[in-house]
């Protein structure tokens, strides 16, 4: 966090609402993306955003180093977004191994599709990059709340195990399997047409 | 050179959530709904904090585990309520209560004195922990009283049908089979920016002075409560304004009276 910043938080928690709204400005959008992804719709996300910087202002004092602002604000957001989740929930939730049978059904049609797509004018390479990215981010919204929450904040946020579990309240252990897991997900779902676009690469989750 | 499949996955998701568009109105609207949420629940939290120990029981009871929340875990507790969500008759409020509690509770359409009924909501008391996370609720009556006397009457329904027992009240009295207990607490609300004298903390520390922040200016106010339990429901009038407990405690007796 940039000196600047952490002066106004600091002013914040001394209960400046000018500072306070300068911290929104500077957060709001990254937090309403985060949001975004976290819930998958635009009104949710928006509720998410604003129920996040009301307890922000309203538990201010709580915060007691302002330095660590911004994983107190990604614990608040998403603890909250996880509430919003759980209220609204409307449809089942496939299980992780459902899923794996479905991306199984999904890749034989999109090898279909992509067969299909050679006939096109537009290059293979990007054909299949847009199909692959469209059935990643499909593999995405299937999982559950709080494994999408962990590859966000794994992949977008780019967080340690460590500060993964501090924010969401997990476990390490607990962290590392499900994001392993999510991971061995997406992964599924981005064969068997894609390996032609990256080199393998061993990591320590595999 | 290509991408390893890990640097492809991390770029495409860091691709999609910077795509999801958040336009200045929409940035410049949720602000203001900031706003306006803290400043109502800030207010009422000015009154919450005296209610907190009855909340705090309620709390536990939702729970249902002593040990999920922990002593002290409970930072704060609010309830929210929306001007647009306001009640106009206290039968209305009656019947819309009923729906939460499963039995009607006593809310009289006027006192003896002359203060009547202004508004009501039925709300959701939220107990928040010190992370800013909710970690229990409970539905709440609340009534506004104008007229003679300002005051505020709450009724909330707790799963045991048993009474907190938030302290020894400073006073009790007996009326129609039911305990009714009086407490007047002396409140200091501050700035934001204003430190507490230490003679003001001491008191604090003593239980003797209630210190809430968010006021524009200084101002010392001694809150006057009554509660009572009856029929499983737990009953508070309270007020802020410049009259005697004893006076409350006859307003009480005359929401006991009520719907008889």
């Amino acid at each position: 966090m940039k000196e600047e910043m952490i002066a106004f938080v600091e002013k914040m928690i001394e209960g400046d609402e000018r500072a306070f709204d300068e911290v929104y400005h500077s957060y709001s959008k990254k937090l309403y993306r985060m949001a975004y992804f976290i819930t998958g719709n635009q009104s949710d996300s928006e509720d998410v955003l604003q129920e996040t910087f009301v307890k922000c202002y309203l538990h201010r004092k709580t915060l007691k180093n302002p330095e660590g602002f911004e994983s107190w604000i990604y614990q608040i957001l998403i603890r909250t977004a996880w509430r919003a989740e759980k209220k609204g929930k409307k449809k089942k939730e496939l299980s992780f191994e459902g899923i794996l049978e479905q991306r199984k059904e999904q890749g034989s049609k999109l090898a279909e599709q992509i067969e299909e797509d050679k006939l096109q004018d537009e290059p293979l390479d990007q054909i299949l990059k847009q199909e692959v990215s469209k059935e990643l981010m499909l593999a995405v919204r299937q999982l559950d709340v709080k494994y999408r929450t962990l590859v966000l904040l794994y992949y977008f946020n780019e967080l340690g195990i460590k500060d993964i579990a501090e924010i969401t309240g997990l476990f390490e252990g607990t962290v590392k399997s499900r994001l392993s897991r999510a991971r061995k997900l997406l992964k599924e779902s981005l064969s068997p047409p894609v390996t032609v676009c990256w080199e393998r690469k061993d990591s320590a989750f595999n | 050179m290509k991408k390893n499949q890990e640097e492809w996955i991390k770029d495409e998701i860091q691709t999609k959530v910077l795509s999801a568009y958040f336009s200045k109105e929409t940035e410049d609207r949720v602000l203001a709904h900031i706003h306006h949420q803290i400043h109502e629940r800030r207010s009422i939290m000015k009154l919450s904090k005296k209610k907190m120990s009855i909340v705090l029981a309620a709390a536990m009871i939702v729970i249902g585990s002593a040990t999920a929340i922990g002593a002290g875990r409970i930072a704060y507790t609010s309830s929210h309520t929306n001007k647009n969500e306001a009640i106009h008759s206290a039968s209305q409020l009656i019947g819309e209560a009923e729906k939460k509690f499963g039995k009607a509770p006593k809310i009289p359409e006027q006192f003896s004195d002359g203060s009547s009924y202004k508004e009501g909501y039925v709300t959701e008391i939220d107990a928040w922990d010190n992370a800013g996370n909710r970690i229990g609720g409970y539905p709440e009556a609340l009534v506004s009283y104008t007229g003679n006397k300002d005051i505020s009457l709450s009724v909330c329904k707790p799963l045991d049908n048993s009474e907190n027992s938030s302290g020894m009240p400073q006073t009790t009295e007996t009326y129609e089979d039911i305990l009714i207990k009086g407490n007047v607490d002396n409140y200091l609300f501050l700035p934001p920016d204003q430190q507490p004298s230490e003679g003001d903390q001491q008191l604090e520390k003593e239980g003797k002075l209630m210190i809430s922040y968010g006021s524009s200016q200084e101002e010392r106010k001694a809150f006057k409560s009554v509660t009572w339990m009856e029929d499983g429901l737990y009953y508070h009038l309270y007020t802020f304004q410049d009259v005697e407990l004893k006076e409350i405690i006859d307003l009480a007796k005359e929401v006991i009276d009520s719907g008889k």
